[in-house]
C-alpha cells in the first residue's frame, strides 16, 4: 500500500541526502559498504520521522536541525544496530572476519601450525608487558597509526611514542628470550 | 604515514590473524562503552580497559570501526568532535534523545 503524500517528506529527504552523502563516503573509507550503511540511514530516517511527524512546524524544524542532534541520532541508531548484530551472532555462530584467512592458495598445515604457535607466543609476550603499555601495543599491532592512538586517547605524540616503543621493545625482548626469530629482510 | 619495519609488520600480521581467528574474546564491553572510547568520554582507566579488549577481539574491533566511521561522518557533517568537554545537559540528553528518536518521548532539543 502506498503511503499518503505528506509535507514532511521533502524536508526529511533533504536532510538525509546531505547527511547520507557524508556517511557513505566516510563509511566507504572504513570498508563499510552496502547493507549496514543502508540500514543505518533507514534507522536515522525512522527516528527523525517519529520525532517530528505531527508536530507543528515540523518541516521547518527539520530544515534547521542542529548537526549535534543529527550526530546523536546517528550514533544512537548505530548502537542499536550493534545490539541487533550481537543478538544475531549469539543466535548463530558466524565467522567474524572471513577475509582474515586469506583468499587463494591455502598454506601447508605445518606452516599454519607453526604460525599459530608463534602467534600464541606473541600474545603471551604482550600479556607479560606492563599494563600501561599493552593497549597501545595491541592497537598498533591491529594496524592503527601512532597519530590515531594519540588522538583516541587524547595523549601527546611524545607520550604515545614512548609507551608504544617501550612496549614493542618489551614484546620483542620476550619473544627473543623464548627463541622466536624471523627473517627481517624483505 | 608510518612505514613499519619488517619485524613490526610481521608482528602486526601475526597478531591481526590471531585476533581474527579467535573471533570474539570473552567479556565484550557494551556498545556504549565502545562509543565512550570513540568519543573520549569517561575515565581514562575505563577507556584503556575497553581499548585493550577492543584491540584483542575481532568482533569488538569491527564494532569500534563502525562507531568510529559513523562518528567521523557526523563530525564532518558539523557534529561535535570527540574529546570536547560538554555541559551535563548534553550528556544527559542521550537518553532523552534515544527516547525521542524511538518515538517514546518528546523531541527533546531546541533548534539553535
Amino acid at each position: 500500500m502506498a503511503s499518503p503524500p505528506d509535507s514532511l517528506s521533502p524536508a526529511l529527504e533533504r536532510v538525509l541526502e546531505r547527511f547520507g552523502g557524508v556517511v557513505r563516503r566516510v563509511c566507504w573509507k572504513y570498508q563499510f559498504r552496502g547493507a549496514e550503511v543502508d540500514e543505518l540511514m533507514q534507522e536515522v530516517r525512522i527516528r527523525l520521522w517519529r520525532a517530528h511527524a505531527g508536530h507543528e512546524g515540523a518541516s521547518e524544524n527539520l530544515a534547521a536541525i542542529p548537526a549535534s542532534y543529527l550526530q546523536r541520532t546517528a550514533l544512537s541508531a548505530a548502537i542499536d544496530l550493534l545490539r541487533r548484530g550481537r543478538a544475531r551472532r549469539a543466535d548463530r555462530m558466524v565467522p567474524v572476519d572471513d577475509e582474515a584467512e586469506g583468499i587463494g592458495q591455502s598454506p601447508a598445515p605445518d606452516q599454519v601450525l607453526a604460525e599459530s604457535e608463534t602467534a600464541e607466543q606473541v600474545e603471551r609476550a604482550i600479556q607479560s608487558i606492563h599494563a600501561s603499555r599493552r593497549p597501545v601495543v595491541r592497537m598498533h599491532l591491529m594496524g592503527h597509526s601512532r597519530e590515531e592512538i594519540a588522538g583516541l586517547l587524547g595523549w601527546t605524540e611524545a607520550k604515545t611514542r614512548n609507551l608504544l616503543y617501550r612496549g614493542l621493545t618489551d614484546v620483542r625482548e620476550r619473544l627473543l628470550a623464548e627463541g622466536v626469530q624471523w627473517n627481517t629482510r624483505t | 604515514m608510518e612505514h613499519p619495519d619488517v619485524e613490526t609488520a610481521r608482528l602486526q600480521e601475526l597478531y591481526a590473524r590471531r585476533v581474527a581467528r579467535q573471533g570474539t574474546a570473552p567479556g565484550c564491553p557494551t556498545p556504549e562503552a565502545i562509543l565512550a572510547l570513540v568519543r573520549r568520554e569517561g575515565g581514562e582507566h575505563e577507556r584503556l580497559a575497553t581499548l585493550e579488549h577492543v584491540m584483542s577481539c575481532a568482533a569488538c574491533h569491527r564494532e569500534y570501526e563502525w562507531l568510529q566511521a559513523v562518528d567521523e561522518a557526523a563530525v564532518e557533517a558539523g557534529g561535535e568532535p570527540a574529546g570536547v568537554m560538554r555541559p551535563a545537559w548534553w550528556r544527559g540528553a542521550w537518553p532523552a534523545c534515544s527516547r525521542a528518536c524511538s518515538g517514546r518521548g518528546p523531541i527533546g532539543y531546541a533548534a539553535r
